[in-house]
């Protein structure tokens, strides 16, 4: 007991004392979230603008009630309204002479939808000239919803990367302590294999709890992510997780020589999982054929698990799949990584 | 009192290499016994074998009463090692890597007391990567103690070491032993043999092919001296009834018992006309009886 707490202790000790280390358990997730956040995380607002010519008490009017509309722009123009809306400057143009109303618009999306609201907003002016009551007045009703922003689906798959990525690199460590010789001097003591790999394993966990607060807060501070689910419940996923991606690297590492056959294996291993397995974008959006494939990969069942415990607040007695296949990696490379576990390099 | 080493007609192979070919061998508790060998005979197999690191093919190997082979966490708890080529996690200080080690036995001695008598306290706080090769290797040796064993194994504890590190190590051996301790050391040098062990044994190719004091060896193997000459006139000496051999401009005589000859030597270069600048007598050296009992260098 007492090893297995120093052998921790020091552990990580040694990890706060790497800097490259920490820069890819804790900074890289960071920067990647706001990276990719940044670019793709938050939903554009709606913002339109329309051109209107013309003056007088309707053009006044109009430009009134336009500028109550969130993000809507309004500009009076004296001339140009055509070629500035060919040239996309506005989206629509209202043009006002005489009593004789024209609205120009295009054929783009957003000019359709705009033009709408101003023939909304121009029929609500009409109704209050002509002072009669509304037959029809819909209430309207604000309902908040989860995993509707591309962030809410983005903060649980750049966790189940990072757990992946994190678990492979700390399994696959062990080639460089067999290469430089220490598993060899550990192995001249009494200290039992279980004991040095338990330690490694706890050590790597802590971090992985470090990593989900890490990437949750950031992802709600940022970006107004709203976790909705038990994040308590997230600790036995995040356990059974980080434990198959550290069985996969300690296989790994018993079946290569060297860091780099190491690297190159962890990339055929993790690349496919980055892409497939739902980090990203939904596996449904992926193409028919390549489905099957992404069923069988690990990082597949700890996304889904993640999202559905941060996003929908599915409760763990409903991840028993997720588990599953969790538990079923462990258990097929935890035996594999035990049948090719050596303390030493081969002689050459 | 029971032997703390026993081997008995011990195998090891390695894909058809023979590391270690029928060897025996017995060592009793307080000495400091050498392992003397080239490249390749087989020093590190054998201390890897009474470590527990290895597994003998044939034979038999007892450690402190302990079968190595069934019993090795019994062996493993109460020896000390040291291996050829040791690493220690970079990243922790001195201290920590004894804290860490001792932490791995039962019974560890008190670490702080350790570093002060293995002359490490003033560097207990630095890294091990920012340590020298003497430094490191006396870090090695401090960890071979933590256990407070009785029986230590210290595999080229020298090697690549400047003469006054090698010294500081020397005086290290001889304290561990002075608290009556067993070490077994393996070694390349033949003054480290010579100054630091009780019993020398010389290896080759997975055999032992003597063992005993550097009295004992020198005067079974190499009961001899050795003159060097240069002058002039002097070439009619390789010649019998002399047989000098010349080498590098210089002659080389092995006589067993020289002050015999001395004399007859003298006059008989005197009588020739020859001249010499210069007259060494060498003592005969473990190299020596190497030399006699392989017929090649220890050191090439
Ligand atoms: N793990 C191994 N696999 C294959 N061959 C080995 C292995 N270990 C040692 N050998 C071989 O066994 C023989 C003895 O090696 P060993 O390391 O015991 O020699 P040594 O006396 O310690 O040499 P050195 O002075 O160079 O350290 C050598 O021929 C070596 O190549
Ligand atoms: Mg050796």
């Amino acid at each position: 007991m007492r090893a297995y707490l120093t052998l921790v202790r020091m552990n990580l000790k040694m990890l706060f004392r790497a800097r490259d280390v920490l820069f890819w358990n804790f900074a890289f997730p960071v920067l990647f979230m706001v990276l990719i956040g940044t670019a793709f995380g938050t939903t554009p607002g709606f913002s339109a603008h329309v051109g209107v010519e013309g003056s007088g008490a309707f053009v006044s009017g109009l430009v009134q009630a336009l500028h109550h509309i969130k993000g809507m722009k309004v500009s009076v123009l004296a001339s140009g309204g055509i070629e500035a809306l060919k040239a996309g400057h506005i989206d629509v143009l209202v043009h006002s002479a005489n009593h004789h109303i024209d609205l120009y618009r295009t054929n783009a999306s957003t000019s359709q939808s705009v033009s709408s609201i101003v023939l909304g907003t121009v029929m609500s002016m009409n109704l209050q000239v002509l002072h009669q009551p509304l037959l029809f007045h819909p209430i309207v009703h604000q309902i908040s919803m989860q995993g509707t922003s591309y962030i809410d689906f983005l903060a649980p798959g750049i966790l189940g990367m990072t757990l992946m990525n994190t678990g492979l690199f700390s399994g696959t460590m062990l080639i460089t302590h067999r290469s430089q010789g220490i598993l060899r001097r550990i192995r001249g003591t009494p200290l039992s294999t279980g004991i040095f790999i338990g330690a490694r394993i706890t050590t790597q966990m802590l971090i992985a709890l470090v990593q989900a607060a890490l990437i949750l807060m950031l992802a709600r501070e940022v970006y107004h992510f709203t976790p909705v689910g038990n994040l308590w419940s997230l600790i036995p996923l995040l356990i059974i997780g980080e434990l198959a991606f550290m069985t996969i690297g300690f296989f790994i590492a018993g079946v290569a020589n060297t860091m780099e056959v190491a690297a190159a294996l962890t990339n055929i291993v993790s690349l496919p999982m980055m892409f497939l397995a739902g980090v990203f974008y939904p596996i449904s959006q992926l193409p028919r054929f390549i489905k099957p494939l992404a069923q069988i990969l690990p990082l597949r069942y700890l996304t889904s698990g993640l999202r559905a415990i941060v996003v929908h607040g599915t409760s763990l007695a409903h991840l028993g799949n997720d588990f599953m296949a969790l538990a079923m990696v462990t258990v097929v490379c935890g035996f594999l990584a035990i049948k090719f576990f050596r303390w030493e390099m081969p002689h050459v | 009192m029971a032997p703390v080493i026993e081997v008995i007609n011990a195998v090891k192979e390695f894909n058809g290499v023979r590391a270690l070919d029928g060897l025996s061998l017995t060592v009793n508790s307080g000495q400091v016994v050498a392992i003397l060998g080239p490249n390749g005979a087989g020093k590190t197999t054998l201390l890897e074998i009474l470590e527990g690191l290895q597994r003998l093919n044939r034979g038999e190997a007892r450690v402190l009463g302990y079968d190595v082979g069934r019993e090795s966490r019994e062996v493993k708890e109460r020896i000390g090692i040291s291996l050829q080529s040791t690493a220690f996690f970079d990243r922790l200080s001195v201290e920590e890597t004894a804290e860490l080690f001792g932490s791995f036995f039962s019974h560890p001695q008190d670490r702080r007391a350790l570093l002060r008598n293995t002359g490490l306290w003033e560097l207990r706080g630095r890294r091990v990567s920012r340590l020298s090769g003497g430094q490191k290797q006396r870090v090695a040796l401090a960890l071979a103690l933590i256990n407070d064993p009785r029986l230590i194994f210290l595999d080229e504890p020298t090697t690549g070491l400047d003469p006054a590190a090698r010294r500081e190590i020397w005086s290290l051996v001889e304290r561990i032993q002075q608290e009556g301790r067993t070490v077994i050391l393996t070694t390349h040098y033949m003054e480290e043999a010579a100054y630091l062990a009780d019993n020398v044994v010389i290896m080759d190719q997975g055999k032992i092919l003597a063992e005993g004091t550097v009295a004992q060896l020198l005067r079974d193997y190499a009961d001899q001296q050795t003159v060097i000459l240069d002058g002039e006139g002097l070439d009619y000496l390789t010649e019998p009834p002399w047989n000098f051999v010349e080498d590098n401009g210089q002659l080389f005589w092995h006589v067993p018992n020289l002050s015999d000859q001395l004399d007859s030597l003298l006059s008989s270069i005197r009588s020739r006309g020859g001249k010499i600048h210069h007259l060494v007598v060498q003592e005969a050296t473990l190299e020596d009886v190497f030399l006699r009992l392989t017929g090649r260098r220890l050191v090439s």
